[in-house]
């Protein structure tokens, strides 16, 4: 099971490879329009790579409720357990 | 039944008096549903007429309570392809049944349809529980009065919410009226006074004119506003009347005309249907492409099929004509296009665009090209073009065309700029008697319209093909 932490620095790794950019200051307030490049199209390429990341899934209208980086970590914590009952 | 029909006015206020004074909640629920069915019955002349529609809501109904019981990708599928495959023979897309007054009789399906799919996908998804669902609830959230002609399209959740609080706790005030007036006038006057005007000058440089660049380029922007002033329009007044009944209704327009490029006019125009193809069309399809190898390493090229993929459907769902296909696969090369430049623009940080980006005049034109881009592919959306062979006749030549839209660029930026002036001076608090002196006007103006005008201009022109 990893940690918040763990998840967090997994997501922002993700996200600096889809953006292609090195250097990423994001909390988990920071919301997409606050990161040059991270458009509707990026969102759903990173969304797709977490879930792939993660082995898990999103359902289509939560992908478009989450507003932050701390929204999208905890969907991801949320899903862990069940993927590990799994 | 109109939006500018004395009827209409007379029903809503009527019904809003009348919810003053109801407390208990099974009447204000049979009202809600009353006024949404003489809204829905105004557009049919015989019972006849209403089994297209009758037709519709029950298999969607059907479709929801199946998928409520037997959650499945199976019952999703089953569920989808009856109510599409419904859809597309009642609206003509396959011409099995054939009717006489298509227009009217079909009246509202389409947004049927966009509330229908997303509630059927989140239901599967387990998003919207079983328990959530009610058949008074579904039935009004699918013809409610507010949304039923021209949407927005709002989520189930949000609306069921609103709707289960207004009829236990909302307490409507002789104050909400006078709140949700200043926005009730300007809609009116968009609707009645201003987009008409628009309409009649795009007339008379589309259809009896020659085919100059110039009249092409008029004809195009002044469409476009025209389509603008009438969709916004509605809106505001559709939102204003919502909140005397407690509802707030999903924005629907953002300044579309200060937009940063043509992307960013489908985050401003149009906002709730945008959502809904971006939610349920354009997510799944990308994600599914990005399964394959060849757009695994390329989310651009996954991007641009995707874009072709949702916006021919967006252009289809606009009118079965071979203009609106057209129409369609111009907006998706238009948004791929410009997909691709700001793409290789976040590549290159120094470009020369990135340097000059902070000038407004550099803005402006940006935004010229992409509102000029927009009013002429929406030649394939004018009354008077029946395919797409008469949109390429418009278009007269490829020079013609070039001429047209740098027209346009330089007609947009005067009228934008003069725009933001005085958008700027009815803001300004030192200039705080300029608004209320313009409302006074526009009610004038409505008033004066309804009085003197009564032409034979009908904002049934934009719905009678949704």
């Amino acid at each position: 099971m990893q940690t918040r932490i763990e998840i967090m620095n997994e997501i922002i790794t993700i996200i600096k490879n889809v953006l292609k950019i090195e250097q990423l200051n994001i909390t988990e307030t920071t919301i997409a329009q606050d990161v040059l490049g991270w458009d509707s199209l990026s969102h759903i390429v990173i969304m797709t790579t977490v879930e792939k990341k993660f082995g898990i899934k999103f359902k289509a209208a939560e992908i478009a409720r989450m507003k932050n980086l701390g929204e999208m970590i905890s969907a991801v914590e949320t899903r862990m357990p069940e993927k590990s009952v799994c | 039944m109109k939006l500018d029909d004395f009827n209409f006015l007379f029903l809503i206020f009527s019904s809003f008096i009348a919810f003053i004074y109801i407390k208990n909640e099974a009447i204000r629920k049979g009202l809600l549903l009353g006024v949404s069915f003489t809204f829905v019955f105004s557009f049919y002349d015989t019972a006849q007429q209403l089994i297209p529609l009758v037709c519709f809501l029950s298999t969607v109904v059907c479709a929801i309570w199946y998928v409520a019981f037997r959650p499945s990708k199976f019952s999703l599928a089953v569920s989808l392809i009856a109510v599409v495959g419904l859809f597309l023979m009642l609206k003509q897309y396959i011409p099995i049944i054939k009717f006489q007054s298509l227009s009217l009789i079909t009246v509202g399906l389409s947004y049927i349809l966009f509330r229908a799919i997303p509630l059927l996908i989140d239901i599967k998804e387990h998003t919207i529980n079983k328990n959530e669902l009610s058949f008074f609830n579904v039935l009004l959230y699918m013809i409610c009065f507010l949304t039923f002609l021209t949407g927005p399209i709002q989520n189930y959740t949000e609306f069921r919410v609103q709707v289960d609080h207004n009829l236990f706790n909302y307490q409507p005030r002789f104050e909400h009226v006078l709140k949700m007036l200043p926005r009730l006038v300007l809609g009116y006057f968009k609707l009645i006074c201003a987009a008409p005007f628009f309409y009649q000058i795009y007339e008379l440089c589309s259809v009896y004119s020659d085919k100059s660049a110039l009249n092409l380029a008029i004809a195009a922007l002044s469409f476009l506003a025209y389509v603008y002033l009438n969709f916004s329009g509605t809106m505001d007044i559709l939102i204003s009347i919502g909140t005397l009944f407690g509802f707030e209704l999903p924005e629907n327009f953002n300044k579309p005309y200060l937009a940063k490029n043509f992307l960013d006019i489908w985050n401003r125009w149009h906002i709730t249907l945008s959502q809904t193809f971006k939610i349920y069309v354009f997510n799944p399809l990308i994600r599914q492409l990005m399964a394959w190898n060849l757009f695994n390493q390329r989310p651009i090229l996954a991007g641009v099929a995707a874009y072709f993929f949702t916006f021919t459907i967006l252009g289809i769902w606009h009118g079965n004509s071979s203009a609106f296909f057209l129409f369609g696969l111009m907006l998706a090369t238009g948004v791929s296009i410009n997909k691709i430049v700001e793409q290789s623009m976040l590549n290159h940080p120094n470009s020369f665009d990135n340097k000059i980006n902070q000038y407004p005049l550099y803005s402006t034109f940006k935004t010229g090209i992409a509102v000029a881009y927009f009013s002429i592919i929406s030649v394939a959306a004018w009354p008077v073009v029946q395919n797409a062979s008469q949109v390429f006749s418009v278009f007269n030549t490829t020079k013609h065309v070039v001429e047209a839209w740098l027209l346009v660029i330089i007609i947009f930026a005067f009228f934008s700029h003069t725009a933001q002036n005085v958008y700027k001076l009815l803001n300004d608090k030192s200039h705080h008697y300029l608004k209320p002196v313009m409302q006074g006007i526009m009610l004038v103006c409505i008033v004066a319209k309804e009085i003197l005008g009564q032409q034979e201009f009908s904002s049934l022109i934009f719905y009678q093909n949704f």
